[in-house]
């Protein structure tokens, strides 16, 4: 049925009742800065600051303990005043769950932050925190984040999770991680030269930091020996069993497949407490309806499916999806939509799978931020151009110049190249801009949640005492209460109508009004199960009733929220 | 979850008092307790050969125990033998089993040496919180454990389980009368009911059909109430995740919701799953369950690309890169030869497998050929033993299931692992074929025919059947190879096919088909054996006045002779097999270590480790998998090296097979040089040389 016709008819929502007014705070509330990143610890003391300055809204919990033993932070976004958070549409957020992805967790508390912030003074912040709950996990991966700080570390690593993995399959377990052999706190690259037609490389003309790959008919004096570290088992090999590896973005329970098929899978699904932890705890929430998961790098909105051997998204929640990315590629400047299988690369067992397909949640997994480094615009970084970036914008601060020493297996080599946060994550001067730009696109997608309210009623005698009611509920924004996957996958209940003060003959889902086309439900009439109202559409609800006088019509939608409608059959 | 409406409650609470009728039937099988108390005492009698280990708990509260047996300090290092029995929940014949195999090796002498050289693990109940289900209360199958699951999402929990109608103590089936419904009483075997459509002339429905009388027609409902009033009966049962369905190969989210949302799960499968990871010893596994696996080999459970053994589709992205019509479907092999000597590939150091991985070709779905040789030598002996003993190697039997302790053994940890059933209503004896007589290519041949056995017939024979039976030519003699080799179509299902498809046979209404067939010859063996287990139709009302009989086999009727005690020479055959199973796994020893001086005090060490045992060291799924260590054969430290490393390695040695070691040592006259084997799955060896002046062997 066609949403215009009901828009016409009907005053579509109740009143808000009083306006919102700002959030006073019982203490003053953490200020997080936002063109730095902040360790474990910090973030820990932004979160129980949020919870001590606005006790009523904000819950803090420990949802699990990580393998090392660090608190597994949930962070629950609620208005007390409007009911409980289990009562209304909900979105889970939630970052850094590769140890090297730091940013996403200031995106998380920038979210947080912006929200309580701009309660009651931005219209419509207040009309979202009156409506919906909110759930955070800042930091999927504690101890990838502490050991990331502590370092040493590089861009890329680590990524896992704390659990040693055998990974070069010699009995010994992460025996053979990287060394920080000049002891500066990076991990750096080595690089050797060696004699003439020896080395795959040669130093840059210009700039002797740069080393440039030969030409065909070239020799070349250099060879680039991968970051810094040596042999530390004796097996010929550098490097090879560094700390796990095993990836939680692989550990989820949806289509988990082992090893062989990919790596990092860990040994069986969600086998890591931090991702179980998660998992365990959104079964007890399915009012979860949507769900956003920070990454870097890449500047991407990713959406599953994560194998092309899934099933493919059906149109209904399609048109959710693809109107949720489609507006994140215009407000993030540089990002591309994008299908996790089909344009990038194979996964299983990720966040955006497990929420989507386990609990029917609308999700996306954002790669923030892609260096700016191409500063010619012609779509290619070159070496010469990122080490200008180094000299000109940072002033030679992402750089760490080669230095030379001695190496127990390689001998004389050089020590030297990019800090750990460079490449994957924004200098500080451009981090809060694409924290913002990040918090936004949850809040859109969040404003997608789906927003239910009872239409039209139309009630007409049929009889001697029995009554047929007609009664539309609306759903005007994208996410459908039920979204198409879980209602075919059967994954969670649908809605279900219900009418209290008369005895329920008959019910049914009204297919055409006007043509009085009904469905009825076979059994049970007193329970009718409503498989959910679609994004921006509406659905009709059709009760024979048997009685008089007013009777209360109840909405019970798990992602959708609660609706009470009082009607007089008369 | 929400609470069951109120006067639902009341009824259910008001047939579980007036339930209690126990039902005849089955004799001498262990409750839980029971089982319990036998392990205690064992271990308690027995503390030098057998310890009991503590490897989780069910969600009801109940241990899980598995018995460790093996002599002296080196048990939990040895390859070892896992046994579990009951993760199904409704397999009591294999608790039976397992008890005797822990009894036999405790007991029996020749079976109690095998301990010095062989741990085994068995487990006599890995679902205990079904175990008693079929002890205790209104008999019904049960296969959850205590967790609780909504199965019909209705938002209720277990609100619509099975109710005892006729009051005999047990959950048999229902027939209600209903012109529409789909079962007749079968017309030589009325105590059956059939599809109408398997004794109906083709086109069912309407015509001259109509005229042959469907008023005669019934559902057909397990035995229960609609306690929900949806209109379906006992859709959601109390019973809560199926253990056995809770593992990660095939898992069945979202087709099963008893399956659960995840694998791992329910307690009782995740702390299976890190009891075999804590225990990388063990080399083979023997799950007594309601599938059998060597009497028919195991099939495929779908899903995944399966690059190991069938053809696939290379992205296209991959596919311009390697040179591929991304149209065409092709072999791994065929992609590994274009790939191997790529500069990325070299690059990278990739291996098939890694390549495969990359390509997304996802994961195993059949058994490795070199794996399915080996079940298919076990399935020799097997079917031996089993006619040694006069027992049926010929009955039908189950393939295991998506989600299933077995598959996962198998196809994620490399474990030779094996399904068997213990027991099963025979075939009555006028149809099995003499020992050695050749299996028959004919309509009913093929019913009971295994896939291998299909495979042996030519092209020609096979193509000359399906013309005999009156097979369309579009569905060829290849395509049925293929298709069988393929493990997409059964023999038994071709069978079926030819049936209704019209070919030989088909046509005559009264024929039965296989499965019809085998539910009378069922039913003819209970009459002769067991007929308590035969529950007459027996009127009921349900609610609104609604007439139905309640009737049929008791649910344990195919699973459990009546007492424990006509097990004996089944269990007889599997304790053996187990035991034999054992026997034959593979252990390493270094059969050679000698050295040579080549001058100024430089030795040359050789070493040659060698597997003695029947089986390899790995499956090649483990290989595949990479799901154990490799075979390491290396020089223990204290020896110095002029150059090299201390070690080699070898995926997988098979019976006799080698693994050749060679250092270059430095060392004085007189020193001595350790050389050892280690691996996981079959043991661990070492030898000490003293070296001398010219060499030393």
């Amino acid at each position: 049925m066609k949403l215009s016709r009901i828009v016409t008819s009907m005053v579509l929502l109740p009143s808000l009742g009083a306006a919102a007014e700002p959030l006073t705070p019982a203490a003053p509330p953490p200020d997080p800065p936002f063109n730095r990143v902040s360790t474990y610890e910090e973030v820990t003391g932004y979160l129980e600051g949020y919870a001590a300055a606005y006790p009523d809204w904000v819950e803090l919990e420990s949802i699990g303990k990580s393998i090392e033993g660090r608190d597994m932070w949930l962070l629950t976004l609620n208005n007390p005043a409007t009911g409980p958070d289990l009562a209304k549409p909900a979105m889970y957020v939630d970052g850094n769950i590769h140890a090297n992805e730091v940013q996403g967790t200031e995106a998380v508390i920038y979210t947080i932050d912006f929200l309580l912030e701009s309660y009651g003074r931005l219209d419509r912040v207040s009309e979202l925190l009156d409506r919906a709950a909110f759930y955070f996990v800042p930091m999927v991966n504690p101890d990838g984040r502490a050991r990331w700080f502590a370092g040493p570390s590089t861009a890329h690593f680590p990524r896992t999770v704390m659990v040693p993995v055998d990974d070069d399959r010699d009995g010994l377990r992460d025996e053979d991680g990287y060394d920080d052999l000049d002891g500066d706190g990076v991990i750096t690259l080595m690089r050797k030269e060696v004699p003439l037609g020896e080395g795959g490389f040669r130093l840059h003309p210009k700039d002797p930091r740069i080393l440039v790959e030969v030409e065909a008919d070239e020799l070349g004096d250099y060879v680039i020996l991968g970051p810094e570290g040596h042999d530390n088992d004796g097996d010929g090999r550098v490097n090879e069993d560094a700390i796990g590896y095993v990836d939680p973005n692989r550990t989820w329970g949806y289509d988990w497949q082992p090893e062989y098929v990919q790596n990092g899978a860990g040994l069986y699904p969600l086998a890591i407490p931090e991702t179980r932890s998660i998992a365990l705890w959104a079964l007890g929430k399915p009012n979860v309806a949507a769900a956003q998961s920070f990454h870097n790098s890449g500047k991407m909105i990713l959406r599953g499916p994560g194998a092309k051997s899934h099933p493919r998204y059906p149109r209904v929640d399609l048109r959710a999806y693809d109107l949720i990315g489609e507006e994140g590629v215009r407000v993030l400047p540089g990002y591309r939509y994008l299908v996790s299988w089909r344009d990038l690369y194979t996964t299983y067992g990720a966040t955006d799978d497990h929420f989507y397909r386990v609990h029917g949640a609308i999700t996306f997994t954002n790669e923030l931020y892609e260096a700016p480094t191409d500063l010619d615009g012609d779509g290619e970084t070159s070496d010469e151009e990122r080490m200008k970036f180094n000299d000109v914008l940072t002033l030679g601060r992402q750089f760490v110049p080669w230095k030379e020493l001695d190496h127990p297996q390689y001998g004389k080599i050089e020590v030297g190249g990019f800090r750990q946060d460079v490449g994957r994550i924004p200098e500080g001067w451009m981090l809060e801009e694409e924290t913002h730009r990040n918090a936004a696109f949850v809040l859109f997608h969040a404003h997608h949640l789906p927003k239910l309210a009872f239409g039209e009623a139309k009630v007409k005698a049929v009889g001697e005492g029995l009554w047929r009611l007609e009664i539309t509920v609306v759903n005007e924004r994208a996410i459908p209460s039920v979204t198409e996957w879980a209602r075919q996958a059967k994954v969670h209940r649908v809605d279900v109508a219900t009418v209290e003060g008369a005895r329920v003959v008959a019910s049914g889902l009204v297919d055409d009004g006007w043509l009085d086309r009904v469905e009825l439900q076979d059994h049970r009439p007193e329970r009718l199960m409503v498989p959910g109202v679609d994004g921006v559409a509406s659905r009709t609800l059709f009760f024979l009733l048997e009685g008089k006088g007013e009777v209360t019509v109840r909405y019970d939608s798990l992602k959708g929220g609660k609706l009470a409608r009082k009607v007089t059959l008369r | 979850m929400s609470r069951l409406p109120g006067p639902l409650v009341g009824l259910l609470v008001f047939f579980a008092l007036g339930a209690a009728v126990p039902a005849a039937g089955y004799e001498g099988y262990h409750r839980l307790s029971e089982v319990e108390a036998a392990l205690r005492e064992w271990a308690g009698r027995h503390p030098d050969r057998m310890t009991l280990v503590d490897a989780g708990t069910s969600a009801g509260g109940h241990k899980l125990w598995v018995a460790r047996l093996g002599a002296g300090a080196g048990a939990g290092e040895r390859a070892a033998v896992f046994v579990g029995a009951n993760v199904a929940g409704y397999h009591h014949a294999g608790t039976e089993a397992a008890l005797d195999l822990v009894r036999t090796l405790l007991e029996d002498d020749a079976a109690a040496k095998l301990l010095g050289s062989v741990t085994f693990y068995v487990a006599p109940v890995l679902n205990p919180d079904a175990h008693d289900a079929f002890f205790d209360g209104v008999r019904a199958r049960r296969s959850g454990n205590a967790m609780t699951v909504d199965r019909d999402r209705d938002g209720f929990t277990a609100e619509d389980g099975y109710d005892d109608l006729d009051g005999d103590g047990r959950v048999t089936e229902l027939r209600i009368p209903d012109l529409a419904g789909e079962w007749l009483p079968h017309p030589e075997e009325p105590r059956l009911m059939v599809r109408r459509d398997s004794t109906a002339p083709s086109g069912g429905i309407g015509g001259e059909s109509s005229a042959k009388g469907w008023a005669g027609a019934y559902r057909l409902e397990s035995e229960g109430r609609d306690d929900d009033g949806d209109g379906r009966y006992n859709e959601d049962p109390e019973a809560g995740i199926a253990v056995d369905s809770n593992f990660p190969h095939a898992f069945a989210f979202p087709d099963e919701p008893a399956a659960g949302p995840w694998p791992g799960y329910a307690p009782e499968a995740r702390a299976l799953l890190d009891f075999f990871f804590a225990r990388p010893q063990v080399a083979a596994a023997v799950i007594y369950g309601p599938a059998n696996n060597l009497l028919e080999l195991p099939q495929s459970l779908g899903g995944g690309g399966d690059p190991g053994t069938q053809k696939f589709k290379v992205p296209p992205e991959a596919a311009e890169f390697l040179g591929f019509d991304p149209e065409q479907e092709y072999t791994l092999d065929e992609v590994w030869e274009a790939a191997k000597d790529l500069p990325f590939v070299r690059r990278q150091n990739l291996t098939k497998e890694q390549l495969a991985q990359f390509l997304g070709a996802g994961p195993a779905t059949r058994p490795e050929d070199d794996d399915q040789k080996l079940l298919e030598r076990l399935a020799k002996a097997y079917e031996k033993r089993l006619e040694d003993a006069r027992l049926d190697a010929e009955r039908p039997v189950k393939q295991y299931a998506r989600g299933g302790l077995t598959p996962w053994l198998y196809y994620q940890r490399g474990v030779l692992a094996l399904e068997l059933d213990v027991w099963g209503i025979p075939k009555p004896e006028k149809e099995r074929k003499e020992g050695d007589e050749e299996k028959k290519l004919t309509v009913d041949g093929l019913a009971d025919m295994s896939a291998e056995d299909f495979l042996a017939f030519s092209e020609e024979e096979v193509a000359a059947f399906l013309k005999e039976a009156g097979v369309p030519p579009r569905f060829s003699a290849a395509m049925a190879i293929e298709r069988v080799k393929a493990g997409q179509l059964t023999p038994a299902q071709m069978a079926q096919m030819i049936q209704t498809g019209g070919g030989g046979g088909g046509d005559d209404p009264e024929k039965d088909d296989p499965r019809t067939r085998r539910r009378r010859d069922v039913l003819a063996w209970i009459d002769a054996h067991h007929p308590q287990a035969y529950a007459p139709w027996t009127a009921v009302t349900l609610a609104g006045g609604l007439r139905a009989e309640a009737g049929g086999l008791d649910p344990f009727a195919e699973l459990a002779p009546p007492s424990a005690a006509d097990l004996a020479a089944a269990i007889r055959v599997h304790t053996g097999t187990v035991l034999d199973l054992a026997g034959r796994l593979a252990r390493v020893e270094i059969a050679s270590l000698e050295a040579e001086e080549l001058g100024a005090g430089v030795y040359r060490v050789r070493a040659v480790a060698v597997n003695r045992g029947e089986l390899p060291t790995h499956t090649k799924m483990a290989v595949r998998s990479r799901a154990h260590l490799p075979v390491r054969l290396e020089l223990a430290a204290g020896a110095e090296l002029v150059t090299g490393q201390r070690a080699v390695t070898a995926e997988r040695l098979e019976r006799a097979g080698a693994l050749r070691g060679e250092w270059l040592v430095q060392a004085r006259p007189g020193a001595t040089v350790t050389v050892r084997v280690v691996t996981e799955t079959a043991g661990s060896d070492e030898k000490t040389l003293t070296l001398s002046r010219g060499g030393s062997r």
